[in-house]
């Protein structure tokens, strides 16, 4: 039977809200692996800001079996609501009700993600550090449209409540995750609203103005033309205006109807400053964050939409996401499993050992987080992997053996080929990699690699541990 | 003999004709074709030979003050505002705004209104205007008519001096520079007429005609009349204005006949008007007699509302009486209302006393259409001479058109006038005229303007 667990960080207060069951926020991964845990229950009745800290750490954690479990906020009453709808939690207990008849509709409630949980595999394993794999099986787990809610307090104007503590408040990331897992077609995205987002900061509010095409001034008044029939006379309104009346500084005669004996055909701004007048105004959007002005088609245009999985993103929420970088690269270059890659160096090993004819060599290249260039890049990550691959094909040769470790660190077996051909190689791959990377990502660190020649001491293991140990530390 | 037997025989014909002309006195040459020797020989043919020849050694004579009035023009480099009013013009747009930064003149503004357009006019001006190829594009939603756009474009004006002109025109690279040089020659002048040449020429046998017309009217006729102190009209497809007189009249008036009419409002502050021929103007004309027949019924009827009813008070006796004011007027009166109509009663005339039979007729036609032709030939060869060297080499190859002329001017041009001034004398059927919106013709149908 499952049962509400009650986190706090204040465990001396428990009992006066008659929980039996109850972790402390700190000690939370280390709960018993058979808790039936149905949700998380965190108290809100003093301070929802601080619920919300502990619903963030909650979130934050690496276990699925934690993160993922549904999270209920304990209130007295319906004042706090606007702010826990926010908040990101599942829902809401509230304590002056039947609260056992509550906690029984939330466990009924919550059964089927819980049990979604359950069946993960590695759901204990302190591991889940996949920022899409977690927002993917965030989704996937609550089984409904995740929508967005418009509000004043995020600078995107539209949070995911439930998925918002995933990047914590990095809206850039957290768009690009999103796009990223529609572009694979693992969710569905129904649209929802039309915003304009700072290029900068990504802020939503942004503030359209005025302006004068001349220079800039945002200090413009309007004012209307008016066209007196009988005597073709054109001029501003304020050229007519005597008292309530409006005289026509031609002919002298008064203006009396519109459509009759005058109209009204256009309107003319006039700069206060540099005393320009001109029919259309420029149009311009000032962030109210970053205070960066631009364009509104410089702005971006983004498209709010709410969010369900599809029925590959829940294949691949319950069993990882299929490596895209390796399955593009694999497209272009033959990659080999680590297992595989360690059988075909011994093989070169022995080969050269026992015949000492030739030299063969053993690169290594570490690259920058993987999961970097999804955060940044989004959508785009498939041709920036392209490109990448691109590189790769262009250097290597059909001989040559490829693996990776943790789709960032490469090894590579440059079978027949001399240390000094073998560097010249790898600075080829490193440079392509460099460009690549500041072009794209404006990364302009350095690429670590390492060539050694292979011969009967050549250690897979070892090599790789001094390799990781010198330059990742 | 009959008419057809004459026709089967030219020898025959000839010979008649001379016969015909043998036999005729001094008296009964000039009883039968007086229309020609009496009016026509002197007011057009004779006078502008006599002016044009005047003029050109005058020119010659006057080039070092032009010489002044030029560098003191660029030493000033005053402002000159280009007003370009219209509906559904934005086609023609690019094309002139091209056009005008060849100018050898610099200092100009081009102010562009779309007079209630329905087409893209507004789309493409205004793209011109945020590549700075227009300094001001004004959009009127509501069609005011012409005069109300070029009165918009007036109230937001810089230049000292404007230049209005038509989308569909195109000038000469010195046009600017040298429409505003009589301004620097006499204070007094408080307009300039441009040249108004045909652009298409040999698009169609109407723009030939209106070719060969353009130069005689405008480049001969108006050199002559400006000479003479009498000009009458700075065509709004090219006309330069000192922009305080401008606002001293507020602009222009509801038209048709608008230029007309602001050529005379000027003149009746007393200031000169002159045509500059060599400050040239190319614009587009109809291309079909048809859509000439329209513009010129528009045309002609303005004689009769402004010169007869509007500005009658030019031929009365007043406080601001002017001889020069009373003669144009007078001129415009006599040479192109009274004696359009004289030519019905020579007809007439003709066929009451003059002619025995349609032969006699026949031969009087062709006599007077040999007149005409050789008329219009020194006429047109005038006009060559005044061109210099801005002659093209298309208007050597319109003398051969110069045979159609009488028709076109005698028969055509005529009878589409005759019908204007009656239109306009019996029903006032330019109030009726869509060329202004309903609004503004109801207006001025009203109040009699």
């Amino acid at each position: 039977m499952r049962q509400p667990y009650l986190v706090t960080d204040r465990l001396d207060e428990v009992t006066n809200v008659g929980f039996a069951l109850h972790v402390s926020i700190d000690k939370i991964h280390e709960l018993d692996r058979s808790a039936q845990v149905g949700f998380w229950l965190i108290e809100a009745n003093v301070s929802v800001q601080q619920a919300q800290h502990c619903l963030n750490i909650i979130r934050q954690q690496l276990i699925p079996n934690i993160y993922l479990r549904p999270i209920v906020f304990l209130s007295l009453n319906h004042e706090s609501d606007a702010e826990i709808k926010l908040s990101g939690c599942d829902a809401v207990l509230y304590q002056n009700k039947e609260i056992d008849t509550q906690i029984a509709t939330l466990i009924s409630k919550f059964e089927n993600t819980n049990q979604w949980i359950d069946k993960l595999p590695n759901r204990h394993q302190d591991s889940e550090t996949n920022q899409i794999l977690r927002t993917l099986r965030l989704i996937v787990s609550r089984n409904h449209e995740i929508a967005p809610v418009i509000t004043a307090h995020s600078v995107s104007g539209f949070i995911y409540p439930l998925l918002e503590t995933v990047t914590q408040g990095n809206d850039s990331s957290f768009f690009n995750i999103l796009d990223f897992l529609e572009t694979q077609k693992l969710i569905i995205g129904n649209f929802i609203s039309h915003c304009h987002l700072c290029c900068q900061c990504h802020c939503a509010f942004l503030n359209f103005k005025e302006i004068c095409p001349q220079c800039q001034s945002e200090d413009i008044n309007s004012e209307e033309l008016i066209h007196h029939f009988k005597c073709a006379h054109v001029a501003k309104k304020s050229a007519f205006q005597q008292k309530d009346s409006l005289y026509c500084p031609k002919c002298d005669r008064e203006l009396k109807h519109i459509g009759v004996d005058y109209d009204k055909p256009s309107v003319i701004n006039h700069c206060n400053r540099c005393a320009a007048d001109f029919q259309e105004a420029e149009i311009i959007t000032e962030c109210f964050n970053c205070h960066n002005s631009a364009a509104p088609e410089d702005q971006i245009n983004r498209k709010i939409k709410a969010y369900r999985a599809t029925a590959i993103g829940a294949n691949a929420a319950m069993f990882g996401l299929d490596n895209l970088f390796t399955k593009i690269i694999s497209s272009k270059v033959k990659f080999f499993t680590e297992a595989q890659f360690k059988q075909f160096l011994e093989i070169e090993i022995e080969r050269i050992k026992r015949y000492q004819l030739s030299t063969s060599s053993l690169g290594l290249i570490k690259f920058i987080d993987i999961e970097k260039i999804y955060l940044q890049q989004g959508e785009k990550s498939i041709h920036f992997f392209e490109e990448l691959s691109t590189i790769f094909k262009s250097i290597l040769r059909l001989s040559d053996v490829v693996s990776t470790q943790d789709q960032s660190l490469f090894m590579i077996i440059l079978t027949e080929t001399s240390k000094e051909n073998s560097l010249k190689a790898m600075k080829r791959i490193i440079e392509g990699l460099s460009v690549l990377l500041s072009e794209n990502m404006h990364y302009t660190g350095s690429i670590p690699y390492e060539i050694e020649e292979i011969n009967s001491e050549t250690n897979l293991d070892q090599s790789l541990e001094q390799f990781v140990k010198k330059h990742v530390g | 003999m009959s008419v057809n037997s004459l026709i089967l025989s030219v020898d025959g014909y000839f010979y008649y004709l001379f016969d015909f002309i043998n036999s005729l006195t001094f008296l009964e040459f000039l009883i039968y074709f007086w229309p020609f020797f009496l009016l026509d020989l002197t007011r057009y043919l004779l006078l502008d030979a006599l002016v044009i020849f005047l003029y050109i050694p005058r020119k010659i004579l006057m080039r070092g003050k032009m010489y002044k009035a030029r560098i003191t023009l660029y030493k000033e480099m005053p402002l000159v505002t280009f007003l370009v009013p219209g509906k559904n013009e934005g086609k023609h747009i690019p094309r002139l705004a091209e056009s005008l930064q060849q100018q050898t003149y610099k200092n100009f503004e081009l102010i562009v209104v779309d007079d209630g357009s329905d087409d893209n006019t507004h789309i493409i001006c205004r793209q011109l205007e945020r590549e700075k190829k227009i300094d001001k594009f004004i959009r009127q939603s509501m069609r005011g008519g012409k005069a109300a756009a070029a009165n918009t474009a007036l109230c937001y004006a810089k230049g000292k001096y404007i230049v209005h002109i038509d989308a569909d025109s195109h000038l000469s690279d010195d046009a600017l520079e040298t429409i505003l040089l009589p301004f620097y020659l006499d204070e007094k002048i408080g307009a300039v007429g441009g040249d108004v040449r045909v652009a298409n020429t040999f698009a169609s046998m109407a723009t030939r005609m209106q070719a060969i017309e353009y130069s005689k009217s405008i480049s001969v006729g108006r050199t002559v009349t400006s000479m003479l102190g009498i000009l009458r009209i700075i065509s709004g497809a090219h006309g330069a204005f000192r922009r305080d007189i401008l606002q001293r009249i507020h602009g222009w008036d509801v038209g048709p006949g608008l230029d007309g009419d602001i050529t005379l409002k000027i003149r009746k502050l007393g200031y000169k008007v002159v045509h500059e021929p060599d400050a040239i103007c190319y614009t587009n004309t109809p291309e079909k007699f048809s859509q000439l027949a329209k513009q010129r019924f528009r045309w002609d009827r303005s004689l009769v509302r402004f010169r007869l009813r509007k500005h009658s008070d030019l031929l009365q006796p007043s406080k601001s009486f002017r001889l020069s004011n009373f003669i144009t007027s007078l001129d415009n009166i006599f040479y192109n209302f009274i004696l359009n109509f004289k030519w019905w009663i020579y007809f007439l005339l003709l066929l009451i006393f003059g002619a025995d039979d349609s032969l006699d007729l026949l031969l009087i036609f062709s006599i007077n259409y040999f007149f005409y032709f050789l008329s219009n030939l020194l006429e047109y060869t005038i006009a060559c001479l005044l061109y210099g060297k801005s002659l093209r080499r298309e208007n050597y190859f319109l003398f051969f058109y110069i045979l159609f002329v009488p028709f076109y001017t005698g028969i055509f041009l005529r009878t589409v006038r005759t019908y204007a001034y009656t239109m306009e004398l019996l029903f006032k059927a330019s109030y009726y005229d869509k060329w202004n919106p309903w609004k503004v013709s109801k207006v001025a149908h009203r109040e009699n303007l």
